[in-house]
């Protein structure tokens, strides 16, 4: 190759934690990487999370020196905020053509000193506290976002200037596009994660529409140390909720919403924010209205047994609508499994929609290099039993979330399966077998 | 309490039309969103249950399936798209075959090929009756060439009969299955009968159990239809009992008052049935998104009788003497005959057994819930 495309040994899509630790593990055994990161910092969903189950671990404490490694490990080159936009196979190899979207910051000269955040007179709301705070037109995403580079929201800037003046380094370049780059690599690793499933799907559970409905990564901003208030306040007035309710399978094993699988985490995921929760507001009743608790990885089904054992409660049943009253307490509609089994209406100060996961929104995949989705929309793992990090192409992997819903475990095990087969696919490849 | 799981009467029940129901896993969903459910009459979960552990005593004995008003709710929010709604009609259908002791009901609910047979099978023998019975012919009018009144009025008679004694037995069994089961309703003083009797009136006029949301305010909203129907069926019922009652001392005139009740009847019959089938037809709401042959049979046989009892209307007004009106009467006749004669084994056996029903609902304490679901 002649001209300037840059090449590597293999291209990571995607920087959560999938995609961190097969860029690492790859890294590590002197492969040359290139992780691309559509968001603007790299972490993904786990550096928002607040703690992660069964060990109750600080999710901040233990992603971001995965972050601090990736970026400073010298065989991985990363793009943040760049989005692949196609991938074909020429002469045995991947070409991808990737967008650079503009963060109307020049990224070599930005220091992150958040001059320009603290100048900036316009309030969005935050994305990344899933809309419980605020943030500025301008500014770090957030406080542990690798990279520390400023990024300018155009759709809600208003050019006022204040930022270019408040800049110590004169970085900001309102006239900045976005860029498209070809690179090249040996073998791919698809790491695009998913998306949950939106709060108004089920417009019985009152998502999106009562203000004390919370999702459940709003639930981890509330209980996260750096969140959004600081503490489990509720959004409507700002009480001290006292009862909190979670409605399990709100997005999943649900037919009606086109999801007939389990998310697998959302059991775990209630069960740790009660724990939590009974932490931070020792008084408060925390009621998890369930199907089935399905607790299948080490450590999980004792990790369960303690949540009950401390007291949370868990109700076998299933909520068909929640509505609220005057003072916008969300009342949950349901018939307990046990008991005398009638149907009841229960005022609680705050609920959590467990939402399910589904597939990540990137339906272009398909167009690049032939990569089949499974008829659930996650990625196709043909040869699953044995080799679950294949996809439908040669010389394409998959890891964590991309082929189908799993917790941090699974996705970090994957994730090294599927650098191990990216290495085996680049040495028979440098043997002219591919 | 033990009891012995009998796992034929969920296949049963299936037959009826609740073909979904295995999908059913208990996690009374149906049950919660049910904007009808509430205090111990609770629905559909428990019934299912009592269907997937072949309680078949306990199912004939309870009267929830006929507090459910098919409103959808349940199974478009079903988790598992097991159609509780449905389960809840063919529980209907089911109940209706068990009471009846022919056996003839079960047969046509369940298979569409025995309702078409059964319907065509009645119809000419009800035609060949007609056909031959002649004891006198002295009614002078044209139109009764082909099928002597007195023919209509003398079958008619002996089919009463039949139906009084066929749908009598089926409805007393039911009534003392309840009573058997709430013992505590005999007790009763004629002050709650009264209250219960004025919530089972004000509930057959209006249905205002119905769920609001399901098209109130709309042109085609079930009660409105239902409303229709109702007021078409008791206007007509009145006029031809009234036209038979004073039909020797006076004749008949279109203008008088009986003929203009039973016009205004059959056009309300008509607007209502037509309204029905085409929410049917458009599958309008998730009640009506899926229909079991007997739903179109009804609704069929109700539109088929009042074009035909239009069309000799005005074959009799304008005095149109063709053979076809003839026949035109013969037809309308046998279908309102079969209708009569079928009440207990169709949809329309509903008429029967829902208003008691809702009737020993009220009279037990059951309210309606006046809380509307948002």
């Amino acid at each position: 190759m002649a001209n300037a495309t840059l090449s590597y040994d293999v291209l990571v899509v995607g920087a959560g934690i999938a995609g961190l630790q097969a860029s690492l593990d790859l890294a590590d055994q002197g492969r040359k990487v290139l992780l691309v990161e559509k968001q603007p910092s790299i972490g993904g969903r786990m550096i928002n999370l607040s703690k992660v189950f069964p060990t109750l671990d600080c999710a901040s404490c233990i992603t971001t020196p995965r972050m601090a490694s990736v970026a400073h490990h010298p065989n991985i080159d990363t793009r943040t905020f760049a989005e692949l936009k196609g991938l074909r196979r020429e002469d045995g190899r991947f070409r991808a053509t990737l967008r650079q979207k503009a963060r109307f910051v020049d990224g070599a000269r930005c220091i992150g000193c958040r001059s320009c955040e603290e100048a900036c007179p316009v309030l969005v709301p935050d994305e990344y506290e899933h809309g419980l705070g605020a943030r500025k037109a301008i500014r770090i995403p957030f406080t542990n976002a690798i990279p520390q580079l400023a990024l300018l929201d155009m759709d809600h800037c208003t050019l006022c200037g204040l930022c270019a003046r408040a800049c110590p380094t004169d970085c900001i370049d309102f006239l900045q596009k976005d860029a498209d780059t070809e690179v090249e690599a040996g073998a791919v690793i698809l790491a695009t994660g998913h998306e949950l499933t939106r709060m108004d799907a089920k417009p019985h559970y009152g998502g999106a529409r009562l203000p004390n409905v919370l999702s459940p990564m709003q639930a981890e901003r509330l209980l996260a140390p750096h969140g959004a208030y600081g503490r489990v306040l509720r959004p409507s007035d700002g009480r001290i909720p006292d009862s909190i309710a979670y409605v399990q399978c709100a997005g999943s094993r649900d037919r009606s919403l086109g999801v007939p699988y389990c998310s697998r985490v959302c059991c775990m995921f209630a069960a740790k924010q009660a724990m939590l929760l009974s932490g931070s507001l020792p008084t408060a009743d925390i009621t998890i209205y369930y199907m089935d608790i399905r607790a299948f990885g080490k450590g999980y089904e004792q990790f369960v047994a303690n949540a009950r054992a401390m007291g949370i409660h868990f109700v076998k049943a299933k909520v068909a609508r929640v509505t609220e009253d005057a003072d916008h307490n969300p009342v949950v509609r349901l018939e307990r499994q046990e008991d005398r089994g009638l149907p009841e209406e229960v005022t609680h100060d705050l609920v959590v929609l467990s939402l399910g996961m589904l597939p990540g929104a990137d339906p272009v995949l398909e167009d690049f290099a032939g990569v089949r989705a499974a008829p659930d929309g996650f990625l196709e793992s043909p040869q699953a039993p044995l080799a679950p990090a294949r996809t439908s192409q040669p010389g394409v992997f998959a890891a964590g979330t991309a082929t189908g819903p799993k917790d941090i475990v699974d996705s970090i095990t994957e994730a090294g399966s599927a650098a191990m087969e990216a290495v085996g696919f680049l040495r028979r490849l440098g043997e002219g077998r591919p | 309490m033990s009891i012995l799981v009998d796992a034929n009467l969920i296949r049963e029940i299936r037959s009826y039309g609740a073909f979904d129901i295995s999908a059913c896993f208990q996690c009374g969903n149906c049950s919660a969103v049910c904007p009808l459910s509430a205090g111990e009459a609770s629905f559909p979960r428990k019934m299912i249950r009592l269907g997937q552990l072949g309680m078949e005593d306990e199912l004939l004995s309870r009267q929830e399936m006929w507090l459910c008003y098919n409103c959808g709710e349940c199974t478009s929010t079903c988790p598992r798209q097991a159609g509780p709604g449905e389960y809840m009609a063919a529980l209907r259908r089911w109940a209706v075959g068990r009471f009846e002791s022919t056996g003839l009901s079960a047969w046509m609910f369940r298979s569409p090929v025995a309702a078409l047979a059964g319907t065509l099978g009645l119809a000419l023998v009800l035609a060949g009756l007609l056909l031959t019975a002649r004891p006198r012919h002295d009614f002078p009018d044209w139109i009764f060439k082909l099928v002597p009144y007195d023919a209509i009025h003398l079958v008619g008679m002996v089919l009463g009969g039949v139906l009084a004694l066929g749908l009598g037995a089926s409805v007393l069994r039911f009534v003392l299955r309840a009573l058997k089961a709430r013992p505590g309703l005999l007790k009763k003083g004629w002050k709650e009968h009264r209250a219960a009797a004025l919530a089972l009136h004000h509930e057959l006029w209006t249905m205002r159990r119905q769920r609001p949301e399901a098209g109130q305010g709309s042109w085609n909203s079930p009660w409105a239809v239902h409303l229709a129907v109702l007021f078409g069926f008791f206007g007509l019922l009145a006029a031809t009992t009234s036209d038979f009652l004073f039909i020797f001392l006076l004749g008949t005139k279109i203008y008088w008052p009986a003929r203009v009740l039973g016009t205004v009847s059959g056009l309300a019959l008509m607007a209502g049935v037509s309204a029905a089938i085409l929410r049917r037809w458009r599958g309008a709401d998730a009640g009506v998104r899926h229909s079991h042959l007997s739903d179109w049979w009804l609704l069929a046989f109700l539109w088929v009788l009042g074009f035909t009892g239009f069309w000799l209307e005005a074959a009799v007004t304008f005095r149109w003497t063709a053979p076809l009106h003839s026949w035109v009467l013969l037809l309308h006749t046998v279908m309102a005959m079969e209708l009569v004669l079928l009440a207990g084994s169709t949809k329309l056996a509903h008429a029967f057994y829902r208003p008691l029903s809702l009737y020993f609902h009220f009279l037990s304490g059951g309210e309606s819930p006046s809380r509307p679901c948002a």
